[in-house]
């Protein structure tokens, strides 16, 4: 069923992680696999080896755990989408600085563990960098927490990094830590023609997003917090700029990721003799 | 094998001049910078390059020999040391930058190049390597990867692990892998990420592919002096809380201005202050010229007692002098040190400061703080003098009440220093069984015989630390 879709009866929706656990531990005693599938937003992403005798989505847990907005940092449930968390932090002044395809429709647990690129990665960092840690179940029904709830911890090897992109082949995602950030206070928009901007880059404060722009030769600049001044670029409307930054995300092909060749060896350590997710033993 | 058969194919692949094995020559290896933790190797190897890491690594693989890794040695947790008979593979005849594709913005660094050799490599391109621990004139990128290190540019910038795109590694059989991706493309599994702060367990780190980030535009630097070290931490949530992002927040208290001031390292702080916080501001003219404005209008709330702006370079570097120099400073006050590593949330930084005040009165050991109020990484300094028995189990014990609040206040046993020897006892209170057992699984996967820096990162195997302990294990209570 990898890769293809997959039809909602078959879909096992989980109440909270309690009963998320209690499924995976059925599962695990039946000795059948699972594979999360959230809203189903993302199955091209799903590792075309997977197969799975049932879909387990956590796409009904969409709850705000906590936000300590002084610490800029929040715990959401798997099910949490990109659109909602928004609507949370309203008011906060702070964003998850990831822009990522799909975003309007997927759950973040979703975007996280298929390791879905971000636009912002260039000028924010890449999507792996905002989750801190969170809650997790293993193969055989083991719940694991990782990571901390502070922004730096190095105790322990870093579990969170190994599982996050692991396209639901180690573990289902439960919640996540997520680092927060100021959101900007104001943005602009600037076109540049694309054959100036190698000469460009090194001259002009790095933006905070780049893309091109309909199919003009030009590049499309987007900046936070700055009004940029330079002969070769011209400020854009900024209704446009947005409508042309949906249009570019929505239309945009990410890349598969790369199959690691240590995924069986991880995937049995870490639930070892059970059928692990998507995965006959 | 023999024990002679396996030196004699090791000298036969560095050479005669890199391998040591004289008592003289072990001594230098015995410890990092946590003197707490002591063991003389069997013998120490200086390879000159990747081939000569993995064949070594292979000889010590067949013939079930321990080995670590180490860099400069300036590790703060007991983790690059070997256990008894064991070998270290020294990096540092490794220190070669290879490449620095200005227009990538990567630098491609063998293991054992210092940090900020790095940087002074990159300055010529308008780069430079974020981040800066405060052994950076001295530690190497190889040792910053194990320990996923920080320093004060990390509230912006992130920790190594954030500039680590990726990663040649020898595994622990001496087999030769690429982890991580220069592009950062996506890999279903992270073994960049995971290697990053994993103390030398899972692999060895033989060429490292990292981020530069550009030469910030214009850079001003604040330093105001505050009556008591509850206000400046207040500030630092001011700050954080208004959504400015200054490169760096660092706190020094009395203690620490006073050893500084009486130091080579003096810079005019002012003794009489209970603690000083350090600002810098970095990146385009615009966003300094918004934010330092606002910043000092916080600051103006507090009753501070000077705030002076550093804008040359001459002047920043004079006030980075006294704080990256703080370190060495406390370090002349008492014939040992310990430097203490812990994270809370940065809302609960007042909370911990006074705890570590009432754990510095009950253990009677003069405590220093100098930390990363930002990330809300703390780093209590300990002058003891570990001859006296009473001592070392006064500062352990001290040291283990502070890290337990710590973890109280929903925070991390470690920041920067990571586990090593010095918390594998705390590791356990950090997380639960389940997860302890799924790290070790994890270890086995890469490391199934345990040969590569063995005991260290987790609580494996009862009395392991204490093996390495100078003084003898001590209950902390």
């Amino acid at each position: 069923m990898g890769g293809s879709k997959v039809a909602e009866q078959d879909i096992v929706h989980a109440k909270d992680a309690e009963d998320a656990v209690a499924l995976l531990q059925g599962a695990h005693a039946e000795g059948k696999s699972v594979m999360p599938c959230g809203k189903r937003s993302r199955q091209a992403r799903v590792a075309p080896t997977a197969r799975a005798d049932r879909w387990l989505s956590m796409a009904d847990c969409d709850r705000l755990l906590w936000l300590d907005a002084e610490d800029q940092t929040c715990e959401v449930q798997a099910g949490m989408s990109m659109l909602r968390l928004r609507e949370h932090l309203q008011g906060t002044g702070l964003e998850l600085a990831l822009m990522c395809r799909g975003e309007q429709s997927g759950t973040l647990g979703g975007l996280f563990l298929s390791a879905e690129p971000s636009l912002l990665a260039s000028s924010c960092g890449p999507s792996r960098d905002f989750v801190l840690g969170g809650g997790w179940i293993l193969a055989d029904g083991t719940p694991i927490r990782s990571g901390a709830r502070v922004v730096k911890s190095v105790a322990g090897y870093d579990v969170t990094r190994l599982l996050l992109g692991s396209r639901g082949q180690l573990a289902i995602n439960t919640s996540l830590i997520l680092r927060l950030r100021p959101a900007p206070r104001e943005l602009h928009y600037y076109v540049v023609k694309a054959a100036l901007w190698p000469e460009l880059r090194d001259c002009l404060p790095p933006p905070r997003l780049l893309f091109p722009a309909d199919e003009s030769g030009y590049l499309l600049l987007q900046y936070a917090n700055l009004e940029v001044k330079h002969n070769a670029l011209q400020a854009f409307d900024f209704r446009e700029g947005e409508r042309q930054r949906c249009a570019y995300l929505e239309a945009l092909t990410t890349q598969l990721p790369t199959p690691s060749p240590w995924l069986e060896a991880t995937a049995e350590a870490c639930a070892p003799g059970a059928p692990h997710f998507g995965r006959q033993p | 094998m023999s024990k002679t058969s396996w030196k004699a194919q090791l000298r036969e692949i560095v050479g005669m001049d890199y391998l040591l094995d004289s008592p003289a020559a072990l001594l230098a290896y015995e410890s990092d910078a946590l003197t707490l933790f002591r063991c003389k190797p069997a013998a120490v190897l200086l390879p000159a390059d990747t081939a000569e890491v993995a064949k070594c690594v292979a000889v010590l693989h067949a013939a079930k020999i321990p080995f670590a890794a180490r860099g400069a040695g300036t590790g703060l947790s007991g983790g690059a040391l070997v256990a008894e008979g064991g070998v270290v593979i020294a990096m540092t005849r490794m220190k070669r930058i290879h490449a620095i594709d200005a227009e990538q913005r990567i630098a491609i660094v063998d293991p054992g190049v210092v940090n900020l050799d790095l940087s002074r490599a990159a300055e010529k391109f308008g780069l430079r390597y974020a981040p800066d621990p405060a052994s950076q004139s001295v530690s190497t990128l190889g040792g910053n990867m194990a320990e996923n290190a920080g320093g004060p540019m990390c509230f912006l910038h992130g920790t190594t692990a954030n500039h680590v795109l990726a990663v040649d590694v020898v595994l622990p059989d001496g087999r030769r892998e690429t982890w991580g991706d220069v592009q950062n493309q996506a890999q279903d599994l992270d073994l960049r990420g995971f290697l990053c702060g994993s103390e030398g367990t899972v692999a060895i780190a033989v060429r490292l592919y990292l981020k530069l980030v550009p030469v910030p535009e214009k850079v001003v630097t604040l330093m105001a002096a505050f009556h008591s070290i509850g206000e400046a931490c207040s500030a630092v949530s001011a700050i954080v809380a208004a959504g400015l992002r200054p490169v760096a927040l660092e706190v020094m208290d009395q203690a620490t201005i006073q050893a500084v001031e009486n130091s080579v390292y003096r810079t005019g702080l002012p003794t009489d202050a209970g603690a000083v916080l350090v600002i810098e501001v970095e990146g385009p003219s615009a966003t300094v010229e918004h934010d330092l404005p606002q910043i000092e209008a916080l600051l103006a709330g507090f009753e501070l007692l000077r705030l002076e702006r550093a804008e040359t370079p001459e002047q920043r570097l004079a006030v980075w002098k006294g704080r990256k120099g703080a370190g060495g400073a406390l370090g002349r006050l008492a014939p040992d040190s310990y430097v203490m590593d812990g994270v809370v949330p940065r809302s609960k930084l007042t909370e911990i400061m006074e705890y570590v005040a009432e754990v510095q009165v009950e253990s009677g050991l003069p405590v220093a703080n100098l930390f990363h109020a930002g990330d809300g990484n703390i780093h209590p300094h300990f002058s003891y003098d570990g001859r006296d028995p009473k001592q070392a189990a006064a500062v352990e014990k001290a040291g283990a009440k502070i890290l337990r609040r710590c973890l109280k206040l929903g925070g991390s046993i470690s920041g920067e220093h990571g586990i090593g020897l010095e918390k594998q006892h705390l590791l356990a209170e950090q997380f639960g069984a389940n997860e302890i057992a799924l790290m070790e699984r994890l270890r086995r996967v890469f490391n199934p015989e345990d040969l590569m820096n063995p005991g260290r990162g987790l609580p494996m195997g009862k009395g392991c630390a204490e093996a390495f302990h100078r003084h003898g294990r001590i209950q902390s209570g």
